[in-house]
């Protein structure tokens, strides 16, 4: 009997849990003055890369209790709700068409350029806005541009020239650059985009041209490097770029210290993996190496919106090191707090209207959001690691900050990137 | 087969029960773009394709008796072969491209099938599926024109051309219309399959191989036939699916999404041809209603399968017929003996 009960319990609880759901969402929620702006965060909140959509979800959830406690936006408060897209583009379009089903038409963001590319298409007719806050792919903003896509963070080919304009100018000495480079687009991109800076800084700033050697090309998500590993051991290079990234570039590392790979090359540089290398190797972390960053807060100590975002990301989670993304995702929030601002509504194509050549303070400085490809023009962050006695096993050694002038490509919306220098690219 | 009178007039019940549920379906489906968001239409567009999908798989499984741990190979083949030949052929006509997606589906199971099921059924047929699909994954993710890891995006709801008037996908929400529409068919095909004569040969291989063959019935023909006509059906559901999402990437080729007809149809009802439809249907309502409990949404949904599948071994539906005899007085022991299986 008791076996029949908890059935027939079950099979209630299941019925109404699913009615429920499904009655919840038929509800259609209509604004009146007064009420909250609603935001849509977009981010994978489960799954491989929670790591990251965490940063995001703080960063956001700063800028809003920030921008709140300072009395919100029209007088209006605002309010973050969350989606999780898991890093999956069929998920991410689920989550967009949920959040625009449910009257939240401004929305922000995004890891991943996959599911960046897949939402992107199916904003216009569903009258959505979406602020990218980390996805890097150059599409974006050429090939797949839509004009309800934004993107305040920076792009691959910006950071990729900015790296090569600083390998350049500091270490004239290496001239012959190789990589290890993911089988992926945004792999692809990124080195291509390094090239062409390499091609067009090391001639100005040395007066000699540069040698770039062949690219070995690895499976992302490759869990064995040593094939690759011994190739790069033979190679006559000077600098490696390894575009291997997140994950797969602390796979590779571990491998690579056994051969003594980061010893054999003078400099060291990887596209974007943060804190995540120097965390994950600790006491091996690869002297020397440089690493690209949405945002490093050290960088613009003295600055209040960085400094009281830093404060706040320390108090709330304990961890002193905010990865970029926390930067990015509070920098998304503050251009829709800014849009909606000067459009003085939370219309969609009111505050299409005001985020485009919209120019606005952030953690790092001012950013200009190009009216033309919707791309902001923004500092780009370098921070070199080194190995450490103490217990933490790693410190920073050193960062830089380059402006983007003259990095970023004319905006070209709906044509594919041309890269100036690289004519391969 | 021979039994007429008493075959017909089981069809003539089955018939009209399952047109009726199949109609409430529909009525559902079609008004809901009226009453509901976009993200619940968008939830049930994808949950016919998967409708699609579970029918397909349980055509092999619960009528042949083939285990296939690799049918996302099929929805995939259908996907991208539709994308790339849309892509590269704009000027040929959608619905040319969505059966020749099937027919190349098909074709590829029965050269799979020519060789896979030639010795092998049971485990070893689950394993051989599982390698092609993984073949599938691989090639995908490395061949440049299919975009390798990042897959094809940018994929276009077609201009549907029907003589007299163009409709274009693209607006409103038509492309979830001619969805429904395409699943509808599809989904009537296979119900005509499973309750017509050439079901029947199946049932008879699924309970008892050796017999059927005694009896005449050439075996290893009839398990290709199902094999076939499931991967073609999966084909156009994959076909479907990429300008539904607008995006295809080679994870639709992956174990885990091979994964999703086999619950489906353990959830629902392995016996029953509403199985699969019921599995595919509580699935998506758990995913949808857990969806803001970050993090948390597998851990639940996957306990509640658990609680289903420990409650109802037969799957909701076999638990559901179990527990109707049982309210009507008859012993449980009366049920079926493929229902106790």
């Amino acid at each position: 009997m008791s076996n029949d009960f908890s059935r027939r319990q079950i099979t209630k609880s299941l019925a109404v849990f699913g009615a429920a759901s499904a009655f919840g969402s038929f509800t259609r929620p209509s604004f009146a003055q007064g009420q909250p702006i609603r935001l849509g965060l977009i981010s994978p909140l489960s799954g491989s890369q929670e790591v990251i959509g965490r940063y995001q979800l703080a960063g956001a959830t700063i800028a809003v209790n920030q921008i709140n406690q300072a009395g919100g936006v029209l007088g209006r408060k605002i309010e973050l709700v969350t989606r999780d897209d898991k890093a999956a583009p069929a998920a991410g379009v689920a989550a967009a068409k949920d959040l625009s089903g449910n009257g939240v038409n401004l929305m922000l963001g995004v890891l991943s350029s996959g599911v960046a590319l897949a939402i992107a298409p199916t904003l216009q007719a569903d009258k959505s806005v979406l602020v990218v806050s980390a996805a890097a792919a150059n599409e974006l903003t050429h090939d797949q541009f839509s004009p309800n896509v934004f993107r305040t963070a920076d792009h691959a080919y910006s950071r990729q020239r900015a790296l090569a304009k600083l390998v350049a100018g500091d270490y004239p000495a290496v001239s012959d650059w190789t990589a290890i480079n993911p089988q992926t687009a945004i792999g692809t991109s990124n080195w291509d985009s390094f090239v062409d800076g390499m091609l067009q800084f090391y001639p100005e700033l040395n007066k000699k041209d540069p040698k770039i050697t062949d690219a070995i090309w690895a499976k992302f998500g490759a869990t064995d490097y040593k094939n690759d590993i011994a190739q790069l051991m033979r190679s006559k290079s000077e600098g490696l770029y390894c575009g291997v990234y997140g994950g797969d570039a602390v796979t590779m590392f571990g491998q690579a210290a056994a051969y003594g790979l980061t010893k054999k090359f003078k400099v060291l540089v990887d596209p974007g993996s943060e804190f995540i290398i120097a965390q994950a190797m600790g006491k091996n972390t690869p002297p020397g190496l440089w690493s690209g960053f949405h945002w490093f807060y050290g960088a613009y100590k003295g600055q209040k919106i960085n400094d009281d975002l830093y404060d706040a990301y320390v108090k709330m989670t304990g961890d002193k090191y905010p990865a970029g993304y926390v930067g990015e995702a509070h920098t998304s929030v503050l251009a829709y707090a800014n849009a909606i601002q000067k459009a003085g509504s939370t219309d969609t194509d009111k505050v299409i209207a005001a985020l485009e050549g919209l120019e606005f303070d952030s953690c790092k400085g001012m950013r200009k959001i190009r009216k033309e490809d919707h791309q902001a023009i923004c500092d780009i962050n370098f921070v070199q690691f080194g190995p450490d006695d103490t217990e933490q096993g790693w410190k920073i050694t050193d960062f830089k900050v380059i402006k983007d002038e003259g990095l970023s490509e004319a905006p070209a919306p709906g044509q594919p990137l041309k890269f100036l220098y690289n004519k391969k690219g | 087969m021979t039994s007429s009178t008493n075959g017909s007039t089981i069809n003539g019940s089955t018939w009209r029960r399952d047109a009726l549920i199949a109609a409430v379906a529909l009525a559902v489906l079609v008004s809901l773009p009226f009453v509901a968001n976009k993200g619940i239409v968008f939830v049930a567009g994808t949950l016919a394709l998967h409708v699609v999908f579970g029918l397909s798989w349980n055509l092999m499984f619960g009528q042949t008796g083939l285990v296939s741990f690799g049918h996302a190979s099929f929805f995939a083949i259908g996907g991208y072969a539709f994308a790339w030949t849309a892509k590269m052929f704009p000027q040929l006509h959608p619905l040319l491209l969505f059966a020749g997606a099937g027919v190349l589906g098909a074709l590829v199971a029965l050269v799979v099938g020519m060789i896979a099921l030639r010795r092998s059924v049971g485990v070893y047929f689950a394993i051989l599926s599982l390698a092609l699909s993984q073949i599938v994954y691989l090639l995908l993710s490395y061949t440049p024109s299919l975009g390798q890891e990042d897959g094809l995006t940018g994929i276009r709801r077609p201009l549907l051309s029907l003589g007299l008037t163009t409709i274009d996908l693209a607006r409103g929400d038509n492309y979830y219309y001619f969805m429904i529409a395409m699943c509808t068919l599809l989904a009537i095909g296979l119900w005509w399959v499973v309750h017509g004569s050439m079901g029947r040969v199946f049932k008879s291989i699924q309970q008892d191989p050796e017999r059927a063959a005694f009896l005449g019935i050439n075996v290893q023909g009839y398990r290709l036939r199902s094999f076939a006509i499931a991967s073609g059906t999966t084909a156009i559901a994959g076909a479907l699916y990429g300008p539904w999402l607008q995006l295809l990437t080679p994870e639709i080729a992956h174990w885990t999404f091979s994964a999703r007809p086999i619950l489906y149809t353990l959830l629902g009802g392995v016996q029953s041809f509403w199985g699969p439809v019921v599995g595919a249907l509580c699935f998506a309502v758990l995913e949808y209603g857990t969806r803001t409990l970050h993090g948390l949404s597998e851990i639940v949904v996957g306990c509640i399968l658990l609680l289903i599948v420990l409650a109802f071994p037969g799957g909701l539906l076999g638990g559901l017929s179990r527990l109707g005899k049982r309210m009507a007085g008859k012993p449980a022991v009366a049920a079926k003996p493929e229902l106790a299986r």
